[in-house]
């Protein structure tokens, strides 16, 4: 198991040298500091929560597993976005892009109900439009939108040529602003 | 007019242009109001999608954390380590073959020398004698013999040294490359 981290001062890069000699309580100081980015990326990908934190998981564990590959001339961010990227494409190829959007859980805290269920068909207007996209143009776009990713670092996560991430991205881009025309004249 | 900045407009959103590129793109903005609009589009849907939650994760940090812990291996894999195999067995194993096969080419080798000698009289006596000798197949050779006889394959022992034990081996040399193949292909695919 993990020992929980301490308070430390200590770098990423040390944490990730620690990590590649086998300190595990290094690499789970990693984990809880990437959890969330990586939860929230599978999750813009798939739509669903459960899915997203197995993947997050997988992700994890084949980072620990590829660690000693792993070479600081990108952040340790990038590398692991593109394991967790990778897993998550790969899972939702296996099921064949059957996603299921029940059960998700959506976080609005401090509104009245009303308010709460306008906001939430938004959300789900808004989700349903982004997982509507092709995988491939879908991936691109949230790793710049959402984890805000440079062009340069989508294309070595996704190991694709800077034009391909511009291109998918303008796509996507082009095709949202059709999908979401409505909500986009109302803001 | 066609002289719009649209195929720049997202990576100018994105802040991706620098230079003389950034520069134009700027200086056009001022002026062109279609532009302007296009790029507006753009900041509105950023805006929009940045709107939909986050996932709220249904159990701690902590937890989280020990679920990954829990399924970890003791160590991460090193280069120098792609599978766990004891090292001398798997290096031992091709070389053994190899001397097998090697072995069996110089006895061949042996054989037709002395039935050139035979051939052309030299040292008669010591050939015949070695040549003529008999030998009879004994314990699972003389099994394997009785049943290649059974169903009319005619066995002797120049037949194993010279067909049967080269196969052997040589199929054991193939299916040992085809796992180190194998091994090398999942060591590469770990250094992502």
């Amino acid at each position: 198991m993990i020992n929980t981290p301490a308070v430390t001062t200590q770098t990423e890069e040390d944490l990730v040298t620690q990590a590649q000699a086998g300190d595990r309580g290094a690499f789970g100081e990693l984990v809880q500091k990437h959890q969330r980015g990586v939860i929230n990326l599978v999750y813009r990908l798939s739509g669903e929560l459960a899915f997203s934190e197995d993947i997050a998981q997988e992700a994890f564990i084949r980072a620990w597993e590829k660690l000693p590959g792993y070479q600081p001339i990108s952040p340790f961010r990038n590398w692991l976005y593109r394991i967790a990227t990778n897993a998550a494409i790969d899972a939702l190829r296996r099921r064949k892009e059957e996603v299921n959007l029940d059960g998700v859980v959506v976080s609005v805290p401090g509104k009245g109900l009303e308010q709460k269920l306008e906001d939430s068909q938004r959300d789900e207007i808004i989700r349903q439009a982004v997982l509507s996209l092709p995988l491939a143009s879908r991936s691109v776009l949230i790793l710049r939108e959402y984890q805000q990713l440079s062009y340069a670092e989508i294309a070595a996560a996704l190991e694709i040529p800077l034009g391909t991430v511009m291109s998918r991205l303008n796509y996507a881009r082009t095709t949202l602003r059709t999908s979401l025309s409505q909500l986009l004249e109302v803001q | 007019m066609n002289s719009h900045v649209t195929e720049w407009l997202a990576a100018y959103h994105d802040g991706e242009l620098s230079g003389r590129r950034l520069a134009h793109v700027e200086s056009h903005l001022k002026k062109c109001e279609v532009c302007q609009i296009a790029l507006a589009q753009l900041a509105s849907l950023s805006a929009l999608l940045g709107e939909a939650p986050e996932a709220e994760m249904s159990f701690s940090a902590d937890r989280f954390a020990a679920q990954v812990g829990l399924q970890l291996t003791r160590q991460p894999r090193h280069k120098s380590e792609p599978v766990s195999r004891p090292g001398w067995v798997w290096t031992a194993l091709p070389v053994s073959l190899l001397v097998g096969i090697a072995f069996l080419q110089v006895v061949r080798w042996m054989a037709g020398g002395l039935s050139l000698a035979q051939m052309f009289g030299f040292g008669e006596a010591a050939v015949s004698r070695l040549t003529n000798a008999p030998v009879r197949p004994t314990g699972i050779l003389a099994q394997i013999s009785s049943e290649l006889i059974h169903f009319g394959v005619p066995f002797s022992p120049q037949m194993l040294i010279g067909l049967i034990l080269p196969a052997i081996l040589s199929v054991g040399y193939l299916v040992w490359l085809i796992v180190w193949g194998l091994n090398q292909g999942e060591f590469e695919a770990t250094q992502m």
